[in-house]
């Protein structure tokens, strides 16, 4: 299987206009074959067509849960009235950076997507929403779309093929929790990003009380590319029919070369990070890696090394991990694990929204012990306290958040609990808490 | 999670957005079937206008809005860059992440406290810079990251804060560092000015 991988790494979808300069220019993007794959659809194709070619390739959500593009497009009930795209480019997941790089440096491919994704379902509004911080994406998606509306590729009657759709951006203002597709929509309707319970999906009721698709800024760029060179050749690249296409990996850490990786799914872990990302910073060992952003449960240089996990939705999934975002953080033999936990602890603590009490206490009491065996104040009962918090974060709650706090420090203490015991044990940290809070 | 108070504003502080920000409101109003949705817009508008968001401020939006202030303040206390105090000129974020912290941002922060003579969540006096510790900036690969106002710039070091703070003492204007430099300039940036 690595040797048909191993002839795909050189395929870029998605960042194959990355070293192009002139890409976040419409006669850029125009020039390196940008918007023909709305000339060939638009009034042309049937857009029922449009999702059985997106069902084809395979096209799953790049945003964390991995679900299948095309069937989420055909939960859209057929009914008259209103319907909605929200972009979701809420990136905040930590170890997360592609939606950011995506917007900057190819803005006019994902409104291509966009436009794409609102004919197959029937739409004629879409809102990027996109992440507060991120001001300087937020100009280029607007320049972008300046320029588009210029051209006739967004707004009435698009290239005169009866079709018409408004997108505008909306700039989020602070908060994690957004990026949940119910919490990105009350935010989008102006209110505290609050997600909504489930059932009805948004693709039922969704924004202002209309069936609603949410779709990764990853997710939708791929689109094009999809329609320009069929879904046989999408679903051709990556380890198999269920992961098709490739990831932007975005690897943080301890490694030589951090930064955005565009690879065929189904490489091992080991592979993107020795072949790719030119291995462990300094020739240290490596202790552990995040592989899907922040909520993905860590793994252990065990399990890169020797059980040689890929990173596709599945080989991670049946790990006990998850793909996640693809956020790839790398960790080597200097960082203490119980830091580790203790700052995403606190991190989750600080985003939880606090509507549930299970999620907007069990963060808090999380962050509280770690943060207290970090300190060398922690007693031999937290351990017994950390599990009974992990079982009762898990499934209790309207949102993932509180099952994600759950499964990133139930990784660590499962997977290092030598460390957690070190640290109550001796009294003190044994790395000298390399980075303090 | 801290529980900050409604802050009641003197009796005296009026607050009512320029002609030609209302004018931008309503444009912005226009994007969206429901008024509503244009109220966080709104809200950093006013917070760009005012400096931070005050009670007379939310009032305002409240009469807009045609919501009671209250409902305001609920959605201002839900985001972390709605603020309800006024931040220095140039507003240090620093990232305090995983992936940030594993490169080094302990050190970055030391390095901004001591250069700035402030600590994280201080104001300095003259009121030229502010320092936060925020979360994931979502820049990880370019940690550790820091942002200034609207820029970022990635892979910063304590040599890095020495010559931004002393440019920006100056009045001189910092281009940011990594993926944003592609992005169109900031309005009010003179491409023609950009040295930095």
């Amino acid at each position: 299987m690595t040797q048909r991988l191993d002839a795909l790494v050189e395929e870029k979808i998605v960042s194959a206009r990355f070293g192009n300069a002139e890409a976040p220019n419409i006669t850029g993007y125009e020039a390196s074959g940008g918007y023909e794959a709305i000339r060939k659809i638009l009034g042309k194709t049937d857009p029922k067509d449009v999702t059985e070619i997106v069902k084809t390739s395979g096209l799953r959500g790049r945003g964390g849960a991995g679900f299948p593009c095309g069937l989420k497009w055909s939960f859209i009930p057929d009914i008259e009235g209103p319907k909605y795209l929200t972009v979701n480019g809420d990136e905040g997941e930590p170890g997360t950076f592609k939606d950011r790089e995506l917007m900057l440096r190819d803005p006019h491919q994902l409104i291509e997507g966009i436009i794409i994704a609102c004919y197959a379902v029937g739409i004629e509004k879409a809102y990027i929403y996109i992440r507060g911080e991120f001001a300087a994406p937020g100009r280029a998606v607007d320049n972008a779309l300046a320029e588009a509306y210029g051209r006739g590729y967004v707004g009435q009657n698009i290239l005169g093929s009866g079709f018409s759709c408004d997108i505008y951006t909306h700039m989020g203002a602070g908060a994690y929790i957004c990026g949940e597709e119910t919490g990105l929509i009350e935010s989008l309707e102006g209110k505290r990003g609050h997600p909504r319970l489930k059932p009805p999906f948004p693709a039922v009721v969704g924004v202002y009380g209309c069936p609603t698709v949410v779709n990764n800024v990853e997710t939708l760029s791929n689109l094009p590319h999809i329609i320009n060179k069929g879904p046989e050749w999408f679903a051709g690249i990556g380890i198999d029919e269920r992961n098709t296409g490739t990831r932007m990996y975005c690897v943080s850490g301890h490694v030589e070369k951090p930064g955005l990786y565009e690879l065929p799914l189904g490489l091992t872990l080991e592979e993107v990070i020795n072949e790719h990302c030119g291995g462990m910073r300094g020739g240290k060992a490596l202790k552990a890696v995040i592989p899907g952003g922040a909520s993905a449960p860590v793994l252990t240089a065990k399990e890169v090394f020797e059980d040689k996990i890929r990173m596709d939705f599945d080989a991670l999934a049946q790990a006990g991990s998850m793909g996640g975002s693809g956020g790839v953080i790398v960790m080597d033999e200097t960082t203490c694990m119980v830091q580790a936990a203790q700052r995403l602890a606190l991190f989750y603590e600080y985003e939880s929204c606090g509507q549930c009490s299970v999620c907007r206490e069990g963060t808090g009491w999380v962050a509280g012990i770690l943060s207290r065996i970090e300190a060398g104040r922690g007693v031999p009962d937290d351990m017994t306290t950390l599990a009974s918090i992990d079982i009762n974060m898990r499934g209790n709650t309207i949102c993932v958040l509180s099952d994600a706090c759950a499964m990133m420090f139930g990784a660590f203490v499962k997977k290092f609990k030598s460390e957690f015991e070190a640290h109550i044990e001796s009294g003190r940290c044994p790395h000298g808490s390399p980075f303090p809070a | 999670m801290s529980v900050d108070r409604f802050p009641h504003s003197p009796k005296e502080e009026k607050f009512k957005f320029e002609p030609e920000v209302r004018a931008e409101l309503d444009r912005i109003i226009e994007k969206y079937p429901v008024k509503r949705s244009a109220l966080i817009p709104a809200l950093k508008l006013g917070q760009k206008q005012n400096g931070f968001i005050s009670s007379a401020v939310m009032q305002h939006l409240a009469d807009i809005f045609e919501i009671s202030s209250m409902e305001v303040w609920g959605v201002v206390t839900f985001y972390s860059m709605l603020k309800t105090h006024p931040l220095g000129e140039f507003h240090f974020q620093l990232c305090n992440n995983l992936s940030c912290a594993l490169m080094g941002s302990a050190a970055l922060l030391k390095a901004i406290e001591t250069r700035l003579g402030i600590k994280a969540g201080e104001r300095r006096e003259d009121g030229k810079f502010s320092i936060e510790k925020v979360e994931c900036l979502g820049a990880c690969g370019g940690a550790p990251c820091i942002q200034i106002n609207e820029d970022y710039f990635e892979r910063a070091t304590p040599e890095m804060i020495e010559d931004i703070v002393s440019a920006l003492e100056k009045g001189e204007y910092v281009p940011p560092v990594g993926a944003d430099e592609v992005a169109p300039p900031r309005a009010g940036v003179e491409v023609g000015k950009v040295e930095g």
